[in-house]
């Protein structure tokens, strides 16, 4: 049987996962080689509902690197994957709310989990207006009107 | 943390570098007017190049006369771009692009813009080739990524100067070179990569016995020519069509070719800047596979190595008994078509003075050079 890590919610919950499953985040990865994942792993800025989801998208991409594994090769020049399925089931993944989506995206910053957090800056930042990026980040608007106008004109068509 | 009421200025910035990175430039672009701090550093070079480090290959297509359209190859999404006018030829470097413009016979103009900043930049043609068929090469200096230059020949050279435009000093200079043997380039399989620039090319030697076909690269940095490599064939006979060339990654070059039995064949270099560059074969495709380019096409295509032995092909098909001409993208492997977009599709006789060409093109931030 493989081993297992516990992680610890901030609420204290705790999840337990195989090793393999772990080894995506690279801060745990390191944690591990340290030597120093006995007894759990708290995730103070980490809430249940979040970790749930992280470890969901953990399994997943572990199931699917064993199965490209079988069919080696299925990388492109970027090492991407090729895996259409896989991209398919991310984008599903990501169809969360604001929030949620928010707290994934800093979940994946703090474990290191680069495909997570690639994913969730895409998405978080797709097609929105800046009125919504000033609301998400709450950023407080320091243009005066005529600057803000200023700005917007510098990007304005210049072929007539 | 953990909670979506976190404020921006909790956020680290490193993540908020990472959350940048991966936007797009049309959205980059609106993001300016977010706040002070979001448009200075996103006009910052250090930025703006890595961005564009990061960031993937697209083709962008003349579509009417001063209409472009921006082929996502990720999505798959069209958008529509404005541009100058009448363009008849246009080489990509950085997500600029350098442009010759002809009003008519006489009155020609050099444009170097940034289709998603919108910005544009008039350059006055030399005029000591001025008349002649001039030839453009597109790249930088890489003392400073940002010290682009201009070169124009004529395409025979050897009995003419070549100029060179410099946008720091906004002037044009002639240099001299003097070459054993004359030499043609093809304007359309020109490839601005990594700074420097490279043609397709045909050499005549005195006694015009022997033409020999190669790869002519102009180092903009120390400002010479040289001979990258020669062409993974030898011979030319009556059935062969020029190839088409490509850059494949930041360092190395693609080639697609067509032989007089149809077959079409993909080939790459090693690095460009190994001391020898040679082609070994990428993949084959299988005609039957590829209605178009079985029958004859070839002429109006673009192509890049979009995946590990997968490419992106632009073409131009014409339906000659409805008169129809569709505009496609196609994702190939070696024997598998593995998706097709129709982008466009017009009466023969719609465009019939207009002829709809197509680049590769990385969207950037790099603001055109005052």
């Amino acid at each position: 049987m493989s081993k297992k890590i516990i992680f610890e919610s901030s609420e204290g919950e705790s999840f337990e996962v195989d090793e393999a499953v772990a080894l995506e985040c690279q801060t745990i990865k390191n944690m591990i080689e340290d030597d120093c994942t006995d007894g759990g792993i708290p995730l103070a800025n980490v809430n249940s509902a979040t970790l749930t989801k992280v470890i969901d998208y953990c399994k997943k991409h572990v199931e699917a690197a064993a199965a490209a594994e079988a069919n080696a090769g299925d990388k492109d020049i970027y090492g991407a994957n090729k895996d259409i399925e896989l991209k398919t089931w991310d984008e599903e993944f990501v169809k969360v709310d604001q929030p949620l989506l928010f707290d994934l995206m800093l979940a994946a910053n703090f474990l290191i989990i680069p495909g997570l957090l690639d994913l969730t800056c895409k998405t978080m930042m797709r097609g929105k207006t800046v009125l919504q990026i000033r609301e998400i980040f709450h950023i407080k608007k320091d243009y005066t009107d005529a600057e803000e106008a200023e700005v917007r004109k510098e990007n304005a068509w210049a072929f007539e | 943390m953990a909670s979506s009421n976190a404020s921006w200025s909790l956020l680290p910035f490193d993540l908020v570098e990472n959350i940048l990175y991966k936007v797009p430039v049309d959205s980059l672009v609106r993001f300016k007017s977010t706040c002070k701090q979001w448009c200075a550093f996103l006009n910052d070079k250090r930025f703006i190049y890595k961005h564009l480090e990061l960031s993937r290959e697209g083709f962008l297509r003349v579509h009417d006369h001063k209409l472009y359209q921006f082929i996502n190859l990720e999505t798959l999404a069209l958008s529509s771009l404005q541009g100058p006018s009448d363009i008849t030829s246009m080489i990509h470097c950085d997500g600029l692009l350098l442009s010759e413009c002809r009003f008519d016979s006489v009155d020609k103009k050099l444009a170097v813009w940034n289709p998603f900043l919108r910005q544009i930049k008039w350059i006055e043609p030399v005029n000591s080739i001025k008349g002649h068929y001039g030839f453009y090469g597109f790249g930088y200096d890489n003392v400073s990524r940002d010290n682009y230059k201009i070169l124009k020949f004529c395409n025979k050279l050897g009995y003419d100067s070549v100029e060179i435009y410099e946008f720091k000093t906004q002037l044009w200079r002639s240099v001299h070179y003097s070459h054993a043997y004359s030499w043609y380039a093809w304007f359309d399989e020109a490839v601005s990569m990594d700074g420097n620039m490279y043609w397709f090319a045909e050499r005549l030697n005195i006694d015009k016995s022997i033409t020999k076909f190669f790869i002519l690269c102009f180092d903009f940095s120390r400002e010479i020519f040289k001979e990258t490599c020669c062409l993974p064939f030898i011979t030319r006979d009556d059935d062969w069509v020029i190839p088409h060339l490509s850059g494949f990654g930041r360092d190395r070059l693609s080639l697609l070719s067509k032989d007089k039995y149809g077959k079409i064949q993909l080939w790459v270099t090693n690095n460009v800047t190994d001391e020898i560059v040679s082609w070994s074969k990428y993949f084959n495709m299988t005609p039957p596979y590829l209605p178009i380019i079985s029958c004859g096409f070839f002429r109006n295509m673009t192509f890049f190595i979009h995946k590990t032995n997968m490419i992106m092909l632009w073409c131009l098909e014409e339906d000659i008994q409805n008169k129809n001409i569709y505009v496609n993208v196609y994702e190939i492997g070696e024997d598998v078509v593995e998706k097709q977009v129709e982008t466009e599709r017009h009466r023969w006789c719609d465009q019939a003075s207009f002829r709809s060409r197509c680049y590769v093109f990385v969207p950037s931030l790099v603001p055109v050079p005052e």
